[in-house]
């Protein structure tokens, strides 16, 4: 294969003629991410992939200056639009308990585990702790919903959703978490999860999902509903409907001794029947004085996740259940998961805690 | 072998990414058992299997890998319990197709040998490693197994147990995973990796095991959060791998269509088939690639490693004609007995003996790292020893001789961690190796007790002299073999020889007595194992082959004749050197 011009390989060590290009650079609209071959690209992944996010964030400012769209160019893949410019960042009291990344972003704590296959098992003192901490949760994600209608803001879901948390004494989670910019996940539509709260009005039709963590007493709690917003179709309805059941019936599977990747075979057997598709990028997880560590959760059936269920793990289950299929792609702000085909997403989450006996759903209502 | 398993076995290999062309290579039953068969001529370079490492079974794969690290259960042990594990869950388990096939082709191992039948094959040294292997397998499964599945009645009902969990099932299980297990990387650790675990052993192969090693320990992805603090990406799924570079016209055809599909938000269809390439983004692969080409019916092979015959029949149930990696151990006490009787002076004996083990660590020098990383990517299986044997490869190089030695003076460590072979390989063993020379540290060992008093005192007072001295050694063997490779065949890459001052007569009184101890512990060598001389080993196999044995008992045959070749090479070498003196 000839080599067109003059471009060289950006590998470490490397500079061979190239003509490869990086897709994420593509579709960024980052010239000249050349690299040899596959195995240098793949070599050189680890550092290369920090200009993804690096131009990211150079998009996101301009985008801010711009209005509604902060990535001109960009090719969607459904109708939806990020209305930017967002809310300034919204401020945490002192006296609130704050964990480890609020500061810097980076929850450093999650990154030092020593082994994935490690499933911690709380005692009931901790499983104590945690089922206060879910109350709460369960009580902002009520209040968020309740704030659900035609013509409201994502972000102003996110203020009543953040005050809510903060007046109960916890901190909103995903605010900076990983330098996440909101204290809520509010995915519209398409989106599948990780929608950051912005300034388009909810409009008569949608279906919004708010997922909320609450961290309290050095425990994180996670729950997530998916709500129509006025008058939704019935394959709208029927989605939710579809996503809550798989939830459902996979959290019915829990007790010690069953396996984590089992769970998937039940959710996308239920999915299938009402002919949607289930998410794999994206899964369950443990949650206790982490926001996110083992296990991990795949929806999907015939996964390899690792792990038998034991008394006093604490996980949630929280299937993203598509329309269409259920590839996903991500917005440039690196974290708006949507769908490839720009078709609804619904999910349902719940923290919960394995039993002697079964199950108990911490953030249940 | 019925149809159907290794039918059911081929699709969900498909299912999994397993890639291979049907066109290009086929699974079928050989001379030793199932192989992999070209179906047309291939050329060197060719990518014949690929294996996603999500799809290998290991510790950190299978379904009780939260259990098996809570109980710090790891090695042979896990592998062989995850193993049986997956397998008691039928059809729900992951690699349920691949089980189905492992059941239907059970390597014949010794260990599965009657204790009579194991008896004839006392005269090798592999009887010890079977009784070894069998004694390891039962208290493994006392103290390992049997509290594991006690500790677990939520997992393990009476009835799985009964039906899945015997020691007879551990047994079987141990012998898939020692015949088939593979070094895969720094999170896996050995795993069995299916359908490349289907490429058969040959002593001159035309293909390579190929994969990843350095990953990270935590999650097994080749970039991630846990090694790269500066990584802040919440879902690593989505980031772990490079996707594929656009435009990537040459290779890689498979998924490269769907995945720039993807990329560029273009068309997608939505059919399950291409569900489980999602999968392949995220991992890292397990690769056979040939080395040479290959005809059209030609099986396709790779090598096991430098394993002598004791190793090839105990971990994998066969062994080579004429394997030049055999050796034949020789025990410490057989040394001092034998520098007894000529120096008649045991507290000598035991004193240099002592300042010898003490010290001859100081003598392994830093030098071979470079040597333990070659080897680290040399191939998978099983475990190499980074013993000793490397300590004096570069002196060696320095004069450009004496490389294969070095590199195949293996022992049997099963230790897989580098720097705890460093440290336990057995001491009171050293090793006569296939061309009939005694290895570094036992001549090291017989030029120390017959050293005369003051150079003993002149390398005991100074590391630098002890250097120079066994420098001096090595250098003489190595011009030594040289001479004798010459012999053979005129070699063609000329080398200019270093000179050397001959010996002075304390140097060839030293020489002489290190001949007569080398040739006394042959002699005794052999005697314990009952080496008979009234054939020679080429005759006893000739013997064999009319003989007509087949299986395990014919294999324990080879280790036996392969050893009394080593002997018989050692006893022409040394009788040799001893009256060319």
């Amino acid at each position: 294969m000839a080599t067109s011009s003059e471009q060289l390989c950006q590998g470490l060590n490397c500079s061979k003629p190239a003509a490869l290009q990086c897709p994420t650079c593509l579709k960024l609209g980052i010239p000249n991410s050349f690299f040899c071959s596959q195995s240098c690209f793949k070599d050189n992944w680890g550092t290369h992939k920090a200009i993804h996010k690096i131009a990211a964030m150079a998009n996101g400012p301009a985008g801010e200056q711009g209005g509604s769209d902060p990535w001109p160019g960009y090719k969607y893949s459904g109708t939806l639009r990020p209305v930017y410019p967002l809310s300034p960042r919204r401020a945490v009291p002192d006296h609130i308990q704050k964990p480890d990344y609020a500061e810097t972003g980076i929850p450093l704590s999650e990154q030092n585990i020593r082994s994935s296959s490690v499933i911690e098992a709380l005692p009931k003192e901790d499983i104590d702790i945690l089922r206060k901490v879910c109350k709460i949760a369960r009580e902002v994600i009520d209040i968020g919903v309740a704030a659900v209608k035609v013509g409201v803001t994502t972000d102003e879901i996110d203020r009543i959703i953040h005050e809510a948390t903060i007046e109960r004494g916890g901190y909103p989670s995903p605010l900076n978490y990983n330098g996440f910019k909101k204290s809520c996940c509010t995915s519209v539509n398409e989106v599948i999860c990780h929608g950051i709260p912005d300034m388009r009005p909810l409009k008569d039709g949608d279906i919004v999902n708010l997922d909320v963590t609450v961290y309290k007493d050095g425990f994180h709690s996670d729950l997530n509903e998916t709500v129509p917003v006025g008058n939704v179709d019935a394959n709208g309805l029927r989605l939710i409907k579809n996503a809550r059941e798989c939830m459902e019936k996979a959290i019915a599977m829990v007790k010690p001794g069953a396996l984590y990747r089992d769970l998937g075979n039940v959710i996308e057997k239920h999915a299938k029947t009402e002919g949607f598709q289930v998410v794999k990028t994206y899964c369950g997880h443990g949650v206790h004085r982490l926001f996110h560590c083992a296990p991990n959760i795949p929806h999907y059936a015939r996964n390899k996740a690792i792990g038998v269920m034991k008394v006093g793990h604490v996980f949630t289950i929280e299937p993203m259940i598509n329309e269409g299929t259920w590839k996903d792609e991500m917005w440039p702000d690196n974290w708006t998961a949507v769908t490839l085909d720009g078709k609804r997403s619904a999910q349902f989450e719940q923290t919960m805690v394995v039993t002697e006996t079964g199950v108990e759903i911490l953030t249940a209502r | 072998m019925k149809h159907h398993t290794l039918n059911a076995f081929l699709t969900w290999a498909e299912e999994n990414n397993i890639h291979w062309d049907k066109d290009a290579i086929e699974i079928r039953e050989g001379k030793h058992g199932l192989g992999i068969y070209a179906k047309k001529n291939l050329d060197a370079g060719y990518e014949a299997i690929q294996v996603p490492k999500s799809i290998v079974l290991s510790v950190e794969s299978t379904g009780i890998a939260n259990l098996l690290e809570e109980e710090d259960i790891e090695g042979y042990a896990g592998l062989t319990l995850a193993c049986m594990y997956e397998y008691s869950k039928g059809d729900e388990s992951v690699w349920s197709a691949y089980l189905a096939l492992l059941a239907e082709s059970r390597p014949q191992m010794p260990s599965d040998l009657s204790a009579d039948a194991r008896e004839l094959l006392k005269k090798s040294e592999v009887f010890g490693d079977i009784e070894t292997d069998l004694k390891d397998m039962q208290e493994d499964y006392d103290t390992v197994v049997v509290p594991f599945l006690e500790k677990h009645p939520e997992v393990f009902s009476a009835e799985i147990k009964a039906k899945f969990f015997s020691y007879e099932d551990f047994k079987t299980m141990t012998s898939h995973v020692s015949s088939r297990a593979m070094d895969v990387d720094n999170f896996h650790i050995s795993a069995l990796v299916p359908f490349a675990d289907i490429v058969n052993h040959n002593s001159e192969p035309n293909s390579d095991y190929l994969t990843h090693e350095e990953v990270c320990e935590v999650c097994g992805a080749i970039s991630c959060e846990h090694m790269d603090e500066d990584e802040d990406d919440e879902d690593e799924d989505e980031d772990d791998e490079a996707p594929e570079l656009a435009a990537d016209e040459d290779k890689k055809k498979r998924t490269a269509a769907k995945k720039a599909e993807a990329a560029d938000g273009a068309d997608v269809d939505d059919d399950d088939e291409d569900d489980e390439d999602w999968e392949d983004d995220i991992n890292d692969t397990c690769d056979i690639i040939l080395d040479d080409d290959v005809k059209k019916g030609e099986e396709i092979t790779r090598h096991y490693g430098p394993f002598p015959n004791k190793i090839f029949l105990s971990k994998y149930g066969f062994a080579e004609v004429d394997n030049e990696h055999d050796t034949v151990t020789v025990q410490l006490e057989m040394v001092k007995k034998a520098a007894e009787s000529i120096l008649g002076d045991p507290a000598l004996v035991e004193e240099r003996t002592k300042w010898f083990l003490d010290t001859e660590d100081i003598f392994i020098g830093e030098d071979d790292e470079d040597e333990l990383e070659e080897e680290g990517c040399c191939d998978g299986d099983h475990d190499h020893d980074h013993g000793h044997a490397h300590a004096h490869k570069h002196e060696k190089k320095d004069i450009e001789t004496g490389e294969a030695e070095a590199e195949e003076s293996e022992s049997e460590d099963e230790d897989s961690d580098d720097e705890a072979e460093e440290e336990d390989f057995p001491r009171d063993i050293m090793e006569i190796m296939h061309d009939g020379s005694i290895d570094d540290r036992l001549l090291m060992l017989l030029n120390v007790l017959f050293m005369e008093k003051e150079q003993f005192a002149k390398v005991e007072e100074s590391v630098d002299a002890a250097t120079e001295y066994f420098n001096d050694i090595f250098l003489r063997r190595a011009i030594e073999e040289d001479l004798a490779a010459d012999d053979e065949e005129d070699s063609d890459d000329e080398q200019p020889k270093p000179e050397l001052k001959p010996l002075d007569d304390a140097g060839r009184r030293v020489r002489k007595n290190v001949l007569e101890a080398a040739l006394q512990v042959i002699r005794l060598r052999a005697d314990a194992y009952d080496v008979s001389d009234k054939t020679t080993a080429e005759e006893d196999l000739e013997l064999l082959n009319k003989a007509g044995l087949t299986g395990t008992l014919y294999y324990g045959a080879l280790c036996v004749i392969g050893e009394k070749k080593v002997l018989q090479n050692a006893l022409k070498t040394y009788t040799k050197f001893h009256a060319e003196l």
